[in-house]
Formats: C-alpha cells, sequence, structure tokens
C-alpha cells in the first residue's frame, strides 16, 4: 500500500506492480545544466531494478549522462558506539 | 524520433550517412534490374552494358512509369514506357520522342545515388556528398572463404533488431531455455552452448560501434566473451561467429516497418580456404503453412521474438530492467548521433580514410565452446536452409580431422 494526495485528501492506494507509474514523474530538467529534458531529441529513459525507479538521463545540451533516482527513505548505516 | 527512416526525419537523416547492401550482385543476372527500396525511399538498380551500376528514383520523371521494367543499354537505363534515357548520374541523356532539336532533356533528372560492389554485395548510399567511404569490414573483404547469405524481409522496423543485438541475457533464454522447450516437444536434445547464464554483461562504444561483452557462469573475464567480445557495427549490423564461422548480421532499414534481415556468414575453419568466395543466397523462411513463426531454429526464435513485438514496438509499454541496460545504451547511441550530424559533424563509424580491410574484434573460443560453437551453430540455426550446407559440413569436419591430425603428430614427436 502506499499514498498519494489527490485533489486535497490522501487516497490510500494498493501497488500492483512495481512498475506502477502513478506515483512516478520523469525528471523534467538536467541535474547539471538545468536545460528542459522534455525535448524528444532528449533521452529519458525509465527503468527498474528492484522496487526502485530509475531515469537514465542524457541532455543534449550539455552531454550530462547519468541516473537519476527518486528515493523515498535515505538509510545509512549506525555509527558504532 | 528513432524509428522514422524516411527523409527529412532526424533518424532518416542519419541513417543516410552510411552505405546499404540494396542486393546480391547475383541479384542482377538474368534480368539487370532489380526494384530497391531503402530508408523509405523506390529506387531501381541497374547494370547497363558497359557493366557500370546505377540506383536511381524507381519513376520515370515522365509519366511516372517504372524504371524497373526499363531496357538496360550499354549506356544508361532507358524507360520502358517511352524511352527516355537516363545515366548513373541520373542525367536525362535521351528523349527519343521530343524535337531533335530540344533542350527539354537538358533540364530533367532523376535523384540518383552511388552504387559499389563489395564481397558480393552491391552497396547503395543515399547521403550527402562527400560520399564516406564503403566500410571494408572483415567479412565482406576477405578473399579464399566460402561464403553463404541467408535472408528474408521483415514487417517491422529495423530498431527492435537493432535493440536485440545489445541484449545478450536473451541468448540463455531464447535460444537457450525456449529452443530446449521446442526441441524437449519433438524429443530431441536442446543446443549445449547457448544455455550458460549470464553472470555479467558489459558494453563499450568504439570507433565502428558498441562491443558487447558477457562472462557467462563457469567464465571469467580472461575469457574471450568478456575480454574480447563482438560488436554492434553502428547503425544497422552486427557481428558474431566463433569456432571459424564469422557473421554479419545486417537489418537494411526499408521503411519505418519492413526490414531487410541478411546472416551473411564466411567459413574459414582452421587454414582451410576455398577458391569460390561468392556468397551463395537463400531465402530463409520464418512463418510455416499454418502461419505460425518457425522457432526449432535460432534465428527463427530472433523473428519471432521481434516480430511479435509489432510492426513498430510500443516502447511506452515495456518494462525495461537492469539486465537492459545495454537497449538503453543504444538508444542514447542513435541520439547523440542525431545530434552530433545536426551540429555538422561526422557520426559514429562513417570512415573517411581509405583502407583495405577494417578487422572487427569478434571472440575466437565463443561461449567457451571451442569448435564445437560453429558446428552447433550450423545444426542449430538457418544454414539448414543453405543449398551448400553440406559442403559447409564437410569443411568443419575436414578441418577437425586436420586439427586432430596435427595433434596426433605433435604427440607423437614429443614421445619420440
Amino acid at each position: 500500500m502506499f499514498e498519494v494526495e489527490r485533489r486535497g485528501s490522501v487516497v490510500r492506494l494498493e501497488r500492483v506492480s512495481a512498475v506502477d507509474r502513478s506515483d512516478v514523474r520523469e525528471p523534467a530538467y538536467c541535474p547539471r545544466c538545468g536545460a528542459s529534458l522534455a525535448p524528444r531529441e532528449n533521452l529519458v529513459q525509465e527503468y527498474w531494478v528492484a522496487e526502485e525507479t530509475r531515469f537514465y538521463c542524457w541532455c543534449r545540451t550539455c552531454g550530462f549522462a547519468g541516473d537519476v533516482r527518486f528515493v523515498e527513505r535515505v538509510v545509512s548505516h549506525e555509527v558504532a558506539e | 524520433m528513432l524509428t522514422r527512416v524516411g527523409p527529412g526525419t532526424p533518424l532518416g537523416e542519419l541513417l543516410r550517412r552510411y552505405w546499404y547492401p540494396v542486393a546480391f550482385t547475383s541479384d542482377l543476372s538474368p534480368i539487370p534490374t532489380k526494384k530497391v527500396r531503402l530508408l523509405g525511399e523506390d529506387l531501381v538498380l541497374y547494370r547497363d552494358g558497359r557493366g557500370t551500376y546505377g540506383l536511381l528514383e524507381e519513376a520515370c520523371p515522365h509519366r511516372r512509369a517504372s524504371l524497373v521494367y526499363g531496357v538496360c543499354e550499354e549506356a544508361g537505363l532507358r524507360c520502358g514506357y517511352h524511352g527516355w534515357l537516363f545515366d548513373e548520374q541520373g542525367r536525362c541523356i535521351e528523349q527519343p520522342g521530343e524535337p531533335a532539336e530540344s533542350t527539354f532533356k537538358d533540364r530533367i533528372t532523376v535523384a540518383a545515388y552511388p552504387v559499389q560492389e563489395l564481397g558480393g554485395l552491391l552497396w547503395g548510399y543515399l547521403g550527402p556528398e562527400p560520399v564516406p567511404q564503403l566500410p571494408r569490414y572483415d567479412v565482406f573483404a576477405w578473399r579464399g572463404v566460402l561464403r553463404d547469405a541467408g535472408h528474408c524481409l521483415l514487417p517491422i522496423n529495423f530498431m527492435q533488431i537493432m535493440e536485440n543485438a545489445v541484449d545478450p541475457h536473451h541468448v540463455e533464454w531464447l535460444h537457450g531455455r525456449y529452443f530446449s522447450f521446442i526441441k524437449g516437444l519433438a524429443g530431441e536434445d536442446g543446443p549445449k552452448t547457448f544455455s550458460r547464464r549470464h553472470l555479467k554483461i558489459g558494453f563499450d562504444v568504439f570507433e565502428h560501434g558498441i562491443i558487447k561483452r558477457r562472462v557467462l557462469e563457469g567464465e571469467t573475464e580472461d575469457d574471450d566473451d568478456w575480454k574480447i567480445g563482438h560488436p554492434l557495427v553502428f547503425p544497422y549490423m552486427m557481428r558474431v561467429g566463433g569456432g571459424g564461422h564469422h557473421q554479419m548480421q545486417i537489418r537494411v532499414p526499408i521503411d519505418d516497418e519492413h526490414t531487410w534481415f541478411i546472416l551473411y556468414s564466411c567459413h574459414k575453419p582452421g587454414d582451410l580456404t576455398v577458391e569460390d568466395d561468392r556468397p551463395v543466397s537463400y531465402e530463409i523462411p520464418w512463418i510455416d503453412e499454418r502461419g505460425q513463426h518457425i522457432v526449432d531454429y535460432i534465428e527463427g526464435q530472433d523473428i519471432m521474438a521481434w516480430v511479435t513485438q509489432g510492426r513498430i514496438a510500443d516502447r511506452t509499454r515495456e518494462h525495461l530492467g537492469k539486465s537492459d541496460l545495454g537497449v538503453i545504451l543504444l538508444r542514447k547511441v542513435f541520439l547523440e548521433n542525431i545530434a552530433r550530424i545536426e551540429q555538422g559533424e561526422d557520426p559514429l563509424a562513417v570512415v573517411r580514410d581509405p583502407h583495405e580491410l577494417i578487422d572487427l574484434p569478434i571472440e575466437r573460443n565463443k561461449f567457451g565452446a571451442g569448435d564445437e560453437f560453429a558446428l552447433e551453430f550450423l545444426a542449430m540455426g538457418s544454414s539448414r536452409y543453405s543449398p551448400q550446407k553440406e559442403r559447409i559440413r564437410s569443411l568443419y569436419l575436414e578441418a577437425q580431422a586436420q586439427a586432430q591430425a596435427r595433434q596426433r603428430a605433435e604427440v607423437g614427436a614429443r614421445g619420440a
């Protein structure tokens, strides 16, 4: 289950597959130069690794190529006491 | 963006920077004209009485009749309808029905493209000048090898075939597990060399395309499958082979929804050479009399996977995973090179320097199977439709016998 806000109220949805796109938005701008990635001459390619949605992006303006990953929870190591 | 190949489209303009096979040389006998469709353009290929090849726009500019039904004169191609004559530059050099003093013909041209012959194929170039070199990739330029070329016209866009070329994982499933399943239904054994599990795949862009690498179960990065790999030759070919069988898989974009698929093979096991090196060409069937895909051979399985995706695969409904990174890389490389030509640069793998031969990297010990790879590929692949399949098989058996005799002699010499 996951939650999304829709028209001001929170709706609980059941995730039907790991690739449900309803909670995912494509990166709109290049993380390096800020150019719009919307023109089709750029590449914003969605793919999945386990539960994670990634977007491989190539920016025609500056040549940046790399993954943009949406992070729901940041998990780090515990500092040893 | 990455499926439209016609003139004026971004991909079509990129693809026009390369030479394409348009026919086998043998296709122009006994009739010296052939209809050709390439990158969405209808053309006529011909050889005139001097032996000059021409590749012209198909429709005669007079009344639009097809020049495929023309007359090959000593110099040029004459329209069968009213006799207008064109040379290989596309110039109209005769208009028999017009007054003798008329200069009308001087104002008439048809689109004309350069043609070259290499490896028993006729190649055409539809792009802008300066015309690049026709790349003399190893399999096309070698002498003294046994050549064999199965081919078919497929009702699909070429890009889904190219994406298959950077998808190593499909081998263990489509040609391994699925093939074994099909063979099992017939009470036969499946292939041995195609079933091994992929542990790792990798891709490197190089000057002629993308090198594809894999580590199979039981292998390390020191094995040929990783250390050497084999290339996707940008933008429409893939070089494969092993154990003396060398193949270029060619995917000629005919138009948005059709691809001419050619399996151009050279057989040179061991040190053996042959005299006749013109390719024997033949059609490979991929649909049976019930309209079902023929899936009991390797390329028939590939064709099933490509064709069942639809004429132009709907990428908005696909779900790519980490094992599809090669597909993603290929899409990026196409977009990068569309940008390069729009910036006035030559795209990847356009060759400008004159050369004798381009040696492409290729595994010697494919799938760690040694010489067995070639024999299994012969038995399980499209070569079964070749009119010279027995000759090819004999060549490999002869090479094996020679190698075994050499081994025995070496052992004998050591024993003495």
